[in-house]
C-alpha cells in the first residue's frame, strides 16, 4: 500500500536496517546540577526537561544500493549540521487493538508514556510488509477506552488497518543529528559494509 | 590552436608598459586581427552616423587596442596533469608598422614541459601573430613550476606554467583487513546546558580518508619502500578499491570510452565524487593509465574520456578504479621477517582548488 509520512515539518525521515548483530547502546544526556556547600543541604537545579538520548548505531549495507542511498542521505546532512528524523530502535508501544481506517488514533496498551508527553512527539510504524508510518501526537486520553489502554490521538487519520502482529517495529520518531563529521565504511567485500556511527537527540529542536 | 579539455588557464594582455588583467571566459582564443578590423569598422560606421566626417579620423581599434604586442596567456595552470596537454602561446604584434624582436627565450625548471619556437632571434612583423606550442607532458616532476621568459625589448614577457602531477598507486589491499573509506564534513558547533545548538557547516563537499592494508614480500618490498619516499610530498590517484569496473570493450587502446560490466548507477564515489578512474592490468602492474572521465552514462555503462588510451590493455585481465586524489597519511608497518612485512596505509584526500 506504500508509506503514510505525516507529521515530520519537512524534515528527511533516516529509517535504516539495524544491523542487530552487534547490541545497540544508548546513552542519555543528564543536564542538572547539585549546589551545596560542604555539610549543607543540597540544591537540585534542572537545566531541561528533556534529556537528549544518544544512540551508539550499526548498519550492515548489504548491496551497493544500500550503500549508495546511506551516502547520499550522508552528504545532504554534511556531518553534525542538518537534523532529521530517526526512528528509536527499542519497541516504544504495543498496540491493543486494531486500527480503523479514517480514524486518527490508535489504542495502545497503558505504558506512562501520557506521564512524559509535551505535545511535539511522532510515532513511527515500520510494518512487516515495509511500509513506513508516522503521525505527530496531538493529545493523549489515559486509560481510555479502559483502564491500561491509552488512546494516542493523531494528526492524521490511518489509511488502512493495522494489528500488533503487522508490526516490525512501533517506537518514537526521535529529532536529532549525527554525533560525528565523519562516517566511516569498511568493506567486508566489495559490496557488503559495515558503518558504525552515532546519533544525538536534539530535545529543543522539535517541530512544534 | 590546440586546447584539450582539462587544461584550465587565466591570461594577461601586456599593452605596451602596462599590463591590465585578461580573463578569458572560454579556452578558445579568438583571431584578435579578424575581430579588431570588424569592431573597427563597426564602430567606424556608427561615429559616422553620430558625429559626422570627424569621426574618421580616430577609431576605437586605432587607439586602444592596436598598435601593442600582446602576448597570450600569460599563465597556463595545468591542473592535475595525467594526459600530454597542448596550448598555443599567441605573440601578436598588433602595431601597424613597427617590427619587433624576440632576442631570446630563456626557461627555468623546464623539465615536463616542452616548447616548440625557431631559434632566436625572431622578428615579429607588423599586424603578425606568432603561435608557439606549448606541451605539458604525462611524465614530469610532482610539481610542475616552470617559467619561459621572452625578451622583446624594450619589454619581457613570462610565461607561467603550474600543475601537479597523479602518480597511481598500484598496489593491492589484503581484502582480510576491511577496506575503509571515511566521509568526512566539519561542523563549528555551539551547545548550551540546555541543549541550545547553533551549527555551521564549513565543509561544501565531502572529504575522503582511506584506509587499507597492504602485504609486501622480497622485491615489491623494496619498491614499496623507496616509492613511499618519493610518495611523501606527491598527490597519488588511489583507487577505490570497492568499487572495481571490467571493460567489456576491445582493444581498449585508441579508444575514447569503455563500457564496463557493474552496474554502477550505485557507485557513490564514481557517481559523485571522482575526476579520474586508473587503468590497471592485473598481471603486470607496469601497464597502467590514468584517464580523466568526460561524462558517464550509468544506463548502458559507458565511461567516456577526455582523450584516448595510449597503453595497451588486455580486456579481460584489465580492471578499472575510480581513484581519490590523495596524500599519503599514517604509514603503520609491522615485519614479520627480513623482507616480509605487513603496512597499514591511510590516505588523506587532496583538496585543489
Amino acid at each position: 500500500m506504500g508509506d503514510l509520512l505525516t507529521g515530520l515539518a519537512g524534515l528527511d525521515l533516516f529509517a535504516p536496517k539495524y544491523n542487530w548483530k552487534s547490541e545497540l547502546s544508548a546513552q542519555y544526556e543528564m543536564s542538572r546540577a547539585i549546589h551545596s556547600y560542604a555539610g549543607t543541604v543540597e540544591e537540585l537545579i534542572n537545566y531541561s526537561d528533556h534529556r537528549p538520548t544518544r544512540l551508539e548505531l550499526e548498519f550492515l549495507f548489504q548491496n551497493k544500493a544500500e550503500e549508495y542511498d546511506f551516502l547520499t542521505f550522508w552528504m545532504d546532512k554534511r556531518g553534525q549540521w542538518k537534523k532529521f528524523w530517526l526512528p528509536s530502535p527499542s519497541t516504544g508501544f504495543f498496540l491493543d487493538t486494531p486500527t480503523v481506517i479514517g480514524v486518527p488514533s490508535v489504542i495502545v496498551r497503558g505504558n506512562r508514556f501520557a506521564e512524559f508527553y509535551k505535545g511535539f512527539e511522532r510515532i513511527f510504524i515500520q510494518l512487516d510488509n515495509g511500509d513506513r508510518l508516522s503521525f505527530q501526537i496531538n493529545s493523549i486520553a489515559q486509560d481510555q477506552p479502559l483502564p491500561g489502554k491509552d488512546t494516542l490521538n493523531l494528526g492524521a487519520a490511518l489509511d488502512r488497518i493495522v494489528d500488533q502482529a503487522d508490526i516490525a517495529l512501533f517506537s518514537l520518531l526521535l529529532c536529532g543529528r549525527f554525533e560525528k563529521d565523519v562516517a566511516e565504511l569498511a568493506y567486508i567485500t566489495m559490496a557488503i559494509s559495515e558503518c558504525k556511527i552515532s546519533f544525538l537527540e536534539l530535545p529543543k529542536e522539535y517541530p512544534a | 590552436m590546440v586546447v584539450h579539455t582539462g587544461l584550465l588557464y587565466e591570461g594577461a594582455i601586456r599593452v605596451d608598459e602596462e599590463v591590465q588583467p585578461f580573463y578569458s571566459p572560454v579556452p578558445e582564443f579568438p583571431d584578435l586581427a579578424i575581430l579588431l578590423s570588424a569592431m573597427a569598422a563597426g564602430i567606424r560606421a556608427v561615429t559616422a552616423t553620430a558625429s559626422g566626417a570627424l569621426a574618421d579620423e580616430m577609431t576605437f581599434a586605432a587607439g586602444p587596442l592596436l598598435n601593442r604586442v600582446y602576448f597570450l596567456p600569460r599563465i597556463v595552470d595545468g591542473g592535475f596533469i595525467v594526459q600530454d596537454t597542448e596550448q598555443d602561446i599567441t605573440i601578436w604584434n598588433a602595431h601597424e608598422s613597427q617590427s619587433y624582436t624576440i632576442s631570446a627565450i630563456t626557461d627555468s625548471q623546464p623539465d615536463g614541459t616542452t616548447l616548440d619556437h625557431p631559434a632566436t632571434p625572431i622578428t615579429i612583423t607588423p599586424e603578425t601573430n606568432l603561435f608557439h606550442l606549448l606541451t605539458l607532458l604525462r611524465a614530469g616532476p610532482p610539481f610542475q613550476d616552470t617559467t619561459y621568459t621572452y625578451n622583446i625589448a624594450p619589454w619581457s614577457f613570462v610565461l607561467t606554467i603550474q600543475g601537479r602531477r597523479i602518480e597511481a598507486f598500484l598496489y593491492d589491499p589484503d581484502w582480510r583487513s576491511p577496506f575503509k573509506v571515511g566521509y568526512s564534513f566539519l561542523t563549528i558547533l555551539a551547545r548550551s546546558k540546555r541543549f541550545v545548538e547553533q551549527r555551521r557547516a564549513l565543509y561544501e563537499k565531502v572529504k575522503r580518508k582511506l584506509e587499507a592494508a597492504f602485504w609486501f614480500n622480497g622485491l615489491e618490498m623494496q619498491q614499496f619502500s623507496y616509492d613511499l619516499r618519493r610518495f611523501h610530498a606527491q598527490v597519488l590517484g588511489v583507487p577505490i578499491f570497492s568499487e572495481p569496473m571490467h571493460p567489456t570493450t576491445s582493444p581498449l587502446q585508441g579508444s575514447t570510452f569503455t563500457i564496463v560490466s557493474e552496474d554502477i548507477v550505485d557507485y557513490w564515489n564514481l557517481r559523485n565524487a571522482t575526476k579520474f578512474v586508473l587503468f590497471k592490468d592485473l598481471e603486470d602492474k607496469t601497464i597502467n593509465e590514468v584517464k580523466e572521465i568526460a561524462s558517464l552514462d550509468t544506463g548502458i555503462r559507458k565511461l567516456t574520456f577526455t582523450n584516448q588510451i595510449a597503453a595497451i590493455f588486455v580486456q579481460a585481465q584489465t580492471v578499472i578504479y575510480p581513484v581519490c586524489l590523495s596524500l599519503i597519511g599514517e604509514v603503520s608497518p609491522r615485519f614479520l621477517t627480513d623482507d616480509l612485512a605487513q603496512v597499514e596505509l591511510s590516505f588523506e584526500e587532496f583538496k585543489s582548488g
